[in-house]
């Protein structure tokens, strides 16, 4: 008898679990499984595992120089994007945490890049970086190939997806800003701290747990970036700005190597994975509170 | 030296409201100066303005003989305790502490020295390596005060540092301070709403009253000879007595009549209220000056007041006496004997010495006596 009553409850509680796991599986259990098996098989030009391979994907990729340039320039790529990002929102962050006239405008402006979609902002950096008709260009007054520049297409294209996540960012770090006590600031100034001190003293540690956050957020955003890529550059010139993803797509939807496709996704969750595992090692000591 | 001088210092914000009006005030090396006043009266206004936290709209601070008026919090030299205490909630207490000196690039073991004595000084040595959430309120108070003084400025700055602590803690908080200023011999500026902080603190008691000073005193000046009627109501608990009366001259005595009830001024004060040609006066009597008394020969006793009693309030040594006579609430302080009830009728003897008579006008008091120390500033 106890033990009914103890089964029903705890089919009660998955009952209630039942409806949001549907949707994982469906969405997101079935899909990545359905991976891993295609990771292990050859495919046809449908997607349809048709030999079985083994290991044998994993072997070409980590013996293929493609797959290392493809994650050499990923790693780039979220380097600069997760700098670049996070230093131009903390920056318009840090501008707008004091109240002046337009902070409205200003905040609102910096806050902008949240609701433009990737591509058309890459659309819009594609016309600027133009080489004969780009603003770019005329302003900086040199005659440089932006996009198709193999020194020059992977900043252009990070630094397009840094300005585009700057925006969340100045959101995070703003709300974050004003957390703070604004009274300690008051006690460091006659305490004689100089802004400088300040910032690193007062500002730094009390966006940390934020920081954290917005870290991880923004690496994992960073490898999974792809329509810019698609828009500005596919992939080019050469394989200079082919990121892991598009490797992914132009694998699997252009050459129809779908089990190669599948093995590369299976790389890039474990590297997402590990990285994220290695974020929070690191949290326990860096963050204070 | 550490002489401040404000000179007519006002704050306006930009909506037209004026914070403070006209501030004047020197102050000396060494005193403990207490602004008190109601609240939104100016006065923590005026120490953020001394403390270059907030800008002075026009008007002079002088420093050490240095105008400082557009001069930076940082390169001030004073110290601040604040009423939230503002500690740095992710640095432990010791950082806490040590930040200002850190700041200036001190040696590590002259810091540490520091820390370790003033923490010893205010009993937190136990606590140095928790965090400001850590502790209890009172010993983050300590920790803000610990905080201003292991840098040893000769300037303090203090908010309002005891009003988030209950009254226990706060009566054995106050007695440190008045300790702590004799140990380092320093300046205090202490803003404060409360009167008995400001009564046995400070060595010069500023009122302040919307954004003006009332009167600048020594505590026993400022009770017994406030300088006008809001003075002497706001400083003192219970609050002093106010009623109105009239001036009645017969033959060589002046009556007042008070409530109904006609009062022989003394000679002394007698003499005053004709020489101004007073009709109207207001009386203040302070609630311990009113003295009870009972029997029979109340009945006879021309000179004194008579109050319905309706409630009496024992606080163990002494008795509070809440009733009304004429119109005029008032309350009377005796010692715990008094036997009176409430419902009952009693004479109140009043002690003419320490009576104060203000012009209903302007409120000020009639026999105010200027002191010349005061003029020197």
């Amino acid at each position: 008898m106890k033990m009914m009553k103890k089964l029903q409850k705890m089919f009660g509680a998955y009952c209630y679990l039942l409806p949001s796991l549907l949707v994982f599986a469906v969405f997101l259990f079935y899909p990545f499984l359905k991976t891993i098996y295609l990771s292990l098989y050859k495919t046809n030009r449908m997607g349809q595992a048709k030999l079985f391979y083994g290991l044998g994907n994993y072997r070409d990729l980590l013996t293929s120089e493609a797959f290392y340039n493809s994650m050499a320039v990923t790693l780039i790529f979220v380097v600069i994007v997760v700098a670049g990002g996070m230093l131009l929102g903390l920056a318009a962050a840090l501008l707008c945490n004091r109240a002046f006239p337009g902070i409205r405008f200003f905040s609102t402006a910096y806050a902008l890049p949240m609701a433009i979609a990737s591509s058309s902002a890459a659309l819009i950096f594609k016309i600027m970086l133009h080489p004969s008709i780009g603003i770019v260009n005329k302003l900086l007054g040199t005659d440089i190939n932006w996009i198709n520049d193999e020194r020059f297409a992977l900043v252009c294209v990070a630094l397009l997806t840094a300005w585009l996540n700057s925006g969340i960012n100045f959101l995070y770090f703003s709300a974050g800003l004003s957390n703070i006590d604004e009274s300690i600031y008051e006690r460091a100034s006659v305490d004689g701290a100089t802004a400088v001190q300040k910032f690193f003293r007062l500002t730094l540690p009390g966006l940390s747990p934020i920081l954290f956050y917005t870290i991880v957020v923004n690496i994992i955003q960073a490898f999974q970036a792809f329509g810019q890529v698609k828009i500005l550059t596919e992939g080019g010139p050469g394989e200079a700005t082919n990121l892991i993803v598009y490797s992914i797509y132009r694998d699997a939807f252009f050459n129809y190597r779908f089990g190669s496709a599948a093995a590369q996704s299976v790389v890039l969750f474990f590297v997402i994975m590990l990285l994220t595992l290695l974020m929070f090692r690191v949290e326990k000591k860096g963050v204070k509170y | 030296m550490n002489r401040m001088v404000l000179k007519h210092v006002c704050k306006k914000y930009e909506n037209g409201m004026t914070a403070v009006k006209d501030f004047d005030l020197e102050i000396k090396e060494g005193e403990f100066i207490i602004l008190v006043g109601p609240s939104g009266c100016g006065k923590s206004t005026t120490l953020r303005m001394i403390a270059g936290l907030e800008e002075i709209s026009s008007g002079e601070f002088w420093l050490d003989g240095n105008l400082v008026n557009f001069l930076e919090p940082q390169k001030r030299g004073l110290s601040m305790v604040f009423q939230n205490y503002a500690l740095y909630p992710y640095m432990n207490i010791y950082d806490n502490m040590a930040f200002s000196l850190q700041i200036r690039k001190c040696p590590k073991a002259e810091i540490d020295r520091r820390v370790r004595e003033t923490a010893e000084l205010l009993g937190i040595v136990n606590l140095l390596d928790r965090r400001p959430s850590e502790v209890s309120g009172g010993q983050r108070q300590r920790v803000a005060i610990g905080s201003a003084i292991v840098r040893r400025p000769s300037v303090y700055l203090m908010d309002e540092p005891l009003s988030n602590l209950d009254a226990k803690l706060r009566a054995q908080m106050r007695v440190e301070l008045a300790k702590l200023h004799k140990k380092l011999n320093a300046t205090i500026i202490y803003v404060t709403h409360d009167q008995v902080e400001a009564m046995t603190l400070g060595t010069r008691i500023v009122v302040m009253n919307k954004g003006e000073i009332q009167q600048a005193a020594p505590p026993e000046e400022l009770y017994r000879n406030p300088v006008n009627q809001f003075v002497a109501g706001f400083i003192g608990s219970p609050s002093m007595n106010f009623m109105d009366a009239m001036v009645i001259s017969a033959g060589e005595n002046v009556y007042m009549d008070v409530a109904g009830q006609r009062i022989r001024l003394p000679e002394d004060l007698s003499r005053t209220v004709l020489s101004k040609g007073y009709t109207k006066l207001r009386v203040g009597i302070r609630p311990e000056d009113l003295e009870p008394v009972t029997g029979d020969m109340a009945e006879g006793e021309k000179d004194c007041l008579s109050m319905d009693v309706q409630v009496r309030d024992l606080l163990g040594a002494e008795v509070q006496l809440h009733g009304i006579t004429g119109r005029y609430k008032i309350s009377v302080r005796t010692d715990a004997d008094c036997m009176v009830q409430s419902g009952e009728k009693v004479m109140l003897k009043i002690n003419f010495p320490h009576m104060l008579l203000f012009d209903p006008q302007t409120e000020e008091n009639i026999m105010y006596q200027e002191k010349t120390e005061e003029k020197a500033v």
